[in-house]
């Protein structure tokens, strides 16, 4: 079992470095689909001038992106865009702002998770006495299926008694080890971010082993957070649970995953 | 003791793979196999929390009435994950023991074809391996 531990793991982390190159790549060697896409963003920003100005602003902040990203120099520029991006909306509504590649990847890697959880939960539940109830349909996940695929179980389970279960990791296994290295422009935005709210959390804030993160940085863990999204809804829909799952993390070894379960009536 | 014919079902009791030692019977099997489904669902609220899978589910229509030559006695077995494994069986001497390994080799089978990433869930199984790893599990008996 050891073996195959080192195979799922490696298989996990490809794909989400897939993710993070496709979704967050800044290299200069850009895919037609996403040139394309660009593209069409200019064009829409040219036809869209004289309309909402929460468009316009979007879209001028992701034409900066894109030139930030294929130029690099010019500190007049940047320091000119970083200003803009504090006035109007930042950098993170380029990245938060769903295109049709970043749903496509995330499907595809919910269903990869999907497939996981549920073969794992076939082989788990084969040993398994029958469930009664959703209580232990859902300790079967946190307990069994987390101990299989991560070697700990989850550390909360909770119930808001209408169907909404949150299962409450304090040291993901997967995201344990991330560290973040961010391009120039990003950095210094998120160092202002972090400046502000640095100081008004110094006073609230106790020493603790848990980073905090900025808001982009939140975003891009998200990517990582789709594969055991899937894994928890592959492995109860095996035992016969329907439901949808989301992932957060607060801070940074600790994560969320909240499962709604969907009533067919 | 012959097996006679066995069946995997899905979630949705749709059938994913039917076995039969004779082909000439297989309408007849498969309506067996159909009619069974209702005791799966009988069975299956009787079961006490510890035990795992539905009990021998001997069929008591009797197919006599319609073969007065024939007996079939028709065993169940139900996976938590809701699959269901039909085993007809051409004898009326049989140990309870005999037929729960059958069914468990046969489920670890399942599970094993399951775990395969080329299968899609929900979808008639058409591995070769398959079949002959059935075939191996009848044979043995």
């Amino acid at each position: 079992m050891s073996v195959s531990y080192s195979l799922l793991e490696q298989i996990i982390f490809e794909s989400v470095h897939y993710v993070i190159r496709t979704v967050h790549s800044q290299s200069k060697v850009l895919d037609p689909e996403e040139t394309n896409l660009r593209v069409k963003i200019a064009t829409r920003f040219n036809e869209k001038e004289e309309k909402k100005k929460k468009e316009k602003d979007i879209e001028k902040d992701k034409e900066k992106k894109n030139e930030n990203e294929n130029q690099k120099e010019n500190q007049q520029e940047t320091v000119g865009n970083k200003k803009k991006d504090q006035e109007n909306v930042p950098q993170l509504e380029f990245i938060s702002s769903k295109t049709d590649i970043e749903r496509n990847i995330i499907n595809r890697l919910e269903i990869i998770g999907y497939r996981l959880g549920e073969r794992t939960a076939e082989r788990i539940a084969k040993n398994k006495p029958r469930f009664q109830e959703e209580v232990e349909k859902m300790r079967f996940v946190a307990k069994d299926i987390w101990t299989e695929l991560f070697g700990k179980m989850v550390n909360n389970l909770r119930t808001n008694h209408q169907g909404k279960w949150m299962f409450q990791d304090d040291d993901f296994k997967l995201i344990r080890n991330i560290s973040f290295t961010l391009s120039e422009e990003l950095q210094n935005l998120n160092h202002q971010q972090n400046t502000r709210k640095n100081q008004q959390k110094q006073k609230q804030t106790t020493t603790t082993t848990n980073i905090t993160m900025t808001e982009s940085q939140k975003q891009i863990l998200q990517s990582y957070l789709y594969i055991p999204c899937g894994i928890i809804r592959g492995a109860l829909s095996a035992i016969g649970v329907e439901c949808t799952v989301t992932g957060i993390c607060e801070q940074l070894p600790a994560c969320v995953f909240t499962a709604k379960i969907i009533n067919k009536k | 003791m012959k097996i006679v014919s066995i069946a995997i079902l899905g979630k949705k009791n749709n059938p994913l793979y039917v076995y039969v030692s004779n082909e000439e019977n297989k309408r007849k099997f498969e309506y067996i196999i159909h009619t069974s489904l209702d005791f799966f669902e009988e069975k299956v609220p009787l079961i006490s929390p510890l035990s795992k899978k539905s009990t021998q589910n001997q069929n008591d229509m009797y197919l006599g009435h319609l073969f007065p030559t024939e007996d079939y006695k028709v065993y169940g077995y139900l996976t938590n994950t809701n699959y269901k494994l039909v085993c007809i069986i051409d004898d009326s001497e049989i140990k309870e023991q005999e037929m729960k390994t059958l069914l468990n080799n046969l489920h670890t089978i399942l599970v094993d074809t399951i775990c395969n990433p080329f299968y899609i869930t929900d979808e008639p199984i058409t591995s070769k391996t398959f079949h002959l790893k059935i075939l191996d599990l009848i044979g043995k008996k």
